[in-house]
C-alpha cells in the first residue's frame, strides 16, 4: 500500500513542527504498537532542525558533504534534471527483525538561497513539484512520510502541499499559533486554485495540540477559541478537522530529549512520553480509511 | 439598541405601505446571502452582510417593532435561528408555536427560508429580547449536535461571540436577563472568575468575549 503523506506545518514559528515530526516518526517505527512500520521523514526546512535532531552535527556535514540532501533535489530541478531519493536519502534507524526503519531526506543550509529564486530558474508549477515527483518511485517502500516544512509559504511549504496528502497543524494554546492556522488555509485555498485537480494540495487533516498545560486558564480560553475556528473552517470546506487527543502536555522531558538529540520513545517513560504514542495512535486511526 | 422611539404605536397604513416591500428585500437578500454563502470569498461575503444590515437599518427606521434589537443582535439571533431550524426544524416549529400560540401562515411562494425569518421577527418581536431567542435556538441545537463539531458548550461559545459584538454598555444593560448558569459556563470557557457580579468582573467578561470574537474572526 501506497505511503501516507503528512505535512507539518504551521506559519507561526516554534509550535513543535519538528518536535512533533520527529517523536511520532520515532513512535511509528520503534513502538511495539507499530512494529514493522516504515517511516520516511523529509525535512523542508532550511534550519535543519529535524535533521540535525536525527543525524546530530556530525553526520549533518558527512551527509551533506555525501550531497544526501533535499538542496540536491531542488539543484537537480535547478540544472532541469532530476536526482533519484535514493541518492539523497540518509538511513537513521533500522530494525532487522520487524524490517521498522526511519529514513531521512535532510535539509541543508544551502537550501536558503534556493529559498530565494521559487521558480529554481524554470517554471513555478514545475518548481513545486519537485519533492512529489521525487517520493513518487518510493511511495511504496514506506508507510509513512513525515514532511517537516519550514514556517513560512515558502517553495519548500508548496512542495509540501503538493506532495502530501494532508496538513497536520501543530498548534500550542496561543492567539499567533491560531492566526497561522487561519493563513494556512487561506494561503492553501489559494494556492489550490490554480489546479483542477482538488487533491492536488494537500487539506488540512488536524491539529495537534502541544504544551498544554492543563488548568491554565489562559491555555482553555485559547483552546475555547481554537474549537471556534476549527468548527468554521470545517464548515467552510465541508471536510472535518480532526483535534487530535490527548493535548501535549508542557514538560521539560521534550526539551531534554531534544537537547540529547534522542526521540521521545527512546527515553524513560514519561507522561508526556505517553501523550506523544496516544496521538500517534489517533493519527494512524483517523487516516487509516485515506488511500 | 438603536434608537429609543417607543414601540407600542401600530404603524400607519403609508408607513406599512413603506415597509412590506423592504421586508421582502430583506429577505430576499437574506435568502441569497444564506444559500450562496460557501460560494463567496469572506471579504464578499462581508460586503454582502453589510448591504443586508444597511437594508435592515432602513426597515428598522420604518417598522417600530424592531426597534428594541440592534442590527448586531438582529444578525447573530438571524444565523443562530437559520442554524437552529436547519438542525432541527420540528423542536423549533414546537417552540416557536409556545410562544407565538400559533405560526404565521405560510403563503404560496414563500421559500421555507423567508418564513423562517418571518417567523424570527415574530418571536423578536414577542420575547423582545434578543438573548431569550438565542437561548430558544441554543436548547434546539442541544437537541440534535452536529456530528464532528470541535465546539463543546455550544451556547456558551454563541453567546460569548455575541457579547463580543456589543459595546460594554449594551452587554453591562442585557446582564440583568442573562441567565446565571450560562455567565458561569461563558466564564469558565475564558477563564474568568465571577464569583459575585461586580462590574469589574463583568467588565473583564465583556473583555474576553471581544477578545474571543476578535480572535476567532476568519
Amino acid at each position: 500500500m501506497a505511503a501516507k503523506i503528512w505535512a507539518f506545518l504551521n506559519f507561526k514559528g516554534g509550535v513543535g513542527k519538528t518536535t512533533d515530526t520527529v517523536n511520532i516518526a520515532a513512535i511509528l517505527a520503534k513502538h511495539p504498537d507499530f512494529r514493522g512500520t516504515r517511516v520516511l521523514v523529509i525535512d523542508q526546512d532550511p534550519q535543519c532542525n529535524a535533521t540535525l535532531w536525527f543525524l546530530t552535527r556530525e553526520r549533518y556535514h558527512i551527509a551533506t558533504e555525501r550531497n544526501k540532501s533535499a538542496y540536491h533535489l531542488y539543484e537537480a530541478q535547478m540544472r532541469g534534471s532530476q536526482v533519484p531519493i535514493q541518492d539523497v536519502i540518509t538511513p537513521v534507524f533500522r530494525d532487522p527483525e520487524s524490517g521498522g526503519c526511519i529514513d531521512l531526506v535532510g535539509a541543508s543550509f544551502d537550501m536558503l538561497e534556493q529559498e530565494e529564486d521559487p521558480s529554481l530558474g524554470g517554471e513555478p508549477a514545475k518548481a513545486a513539484t519537485v519533492i512529489q515527483r521525487a517520493i513518487e518511485p518510493v511511495r511504496n517502500a514506506y508507510d509513512y512520510i513525515l514532511i517537516d516544512c519550514p514556517p513560512g509559504y515558502s517553495i519548500f511549504t508548496r512542495n509540501a502541499l503538493r506532495a502530501a496528502q494532508h496538513v497536520i497543524v501543530p498548534y500550542t494554546a496561543d492567539y499567533l499559533a491560531l492566526e497561522g492556522i487561519k493563513w494556512i488555509k487561506q494561503l492553501r485555498d489559494r494556492f489550490a486554485k490554480g489546479y483542477a485537480d482538488p487533491n492536488a494540495v494537500a487539506k488540512i487533516g488536524g491539529v495537534i495540540v502541544n504544551r498544554y498545560r492543563a488548568g491554565f486558564k489562559a491555555s482553555d480560553a485559547a483552546l475555547a477559541e481554537l474549537r471556534v475556528v476549527l468548527d468554521q473552517l470545517a464548515q467552510q470546506t465541508g471536510e472535518r478537522i480532526h483535534l487530535f487527543r490527548p493535548f501535549i502536555r508542557e514538560a521539560t522531558a521534550v526539551t531534554k530529549a531534544n537537547n540529547e538529540q534522542q526521540a521521545l520513545v527512546d527515553c524513560e517513560a514519561t507522561a508526556v512520553r505517553r501523550d506523544f504514542i496516544r496521538v500517534a495512535h489517533d493519527l494512524v486511526n483517523t487516516f487509516r480509511r485515506h488511500v | 439598541m438603536s434608537n429609543g422611539k417607543s414601540a407600542s404605536s401600530g404603524p400607519a397604513p403609508e408607513r406599512r405601505a413603506k415597509v412590506a416591500p423592504l421586508a421582502e428585500g430583506l429577505r430576499k437578500l437574506a435568502d441569497t446571502l444564506e444559500s450562496n454563502q460557501a460560494l463567496y470569498e469572506p471579504i464578499a461575503f462581508e460586503r454582502e452582510a453589510t448591504a443586508l444590515v444597511q437594508r435592515f437599518r432602513e426597515f428598522l427606521h420604518l417598522e417600530p417593532k424592531l426597534h428594541r434589537v440592534s442590527e448586531v443582535m438582529f444578525r447573530e439571533c438571524r444565523a443562530a435561528w437559520l442554524r437552529a431550524w436547519q438542525q432541527a426544524p420540528g423542536e423549533m416549529e414546537r417552540r416557536c408555536e409556545e410562544v407565538l400560540g400559533r405560526l404565521p401562515h405560510h403563503v404560496a411562494d414563500e421559500s421555507d427560508l423567508s418564513w423562517r425569518l418571518h417567523v424570527l421577527v415574530e418571536v423578536l418581536d414577542r420575547l423582545r429580547d434578543p438573548v431569550r431567542v438565542l437561548a430558544l435556538t441554543e436548547t434546539s441545537r442541544a437537541l440534535e449536535p452536529a456530528e464532528g463539531v470541535h465546539v463543546e458548550d455550544r451556547g456558551a461559545t454563541d453567546a460569548l461571540l455575541l457579547w463580543g459584538q456589543m459595546t460594554l454598555e449594551e452587554f453591562l444593560l442585557s446582564w440583568a436577563k442573562l441567565d446565571p448558569d450560562l455567565v458561569r459556563r461563558c466564564a469558565g470557557l475564558v477563564g474568568v472568575t465571577v464569583s459575585r457580579p461586580t462590574l469589574a468582573a463583568k467588565r473583564k467578561l465583556h473583555s474576553q468575549a471581544v477578545r474571543m470574537f476578535r480572535n476567532t474572526r476568519m
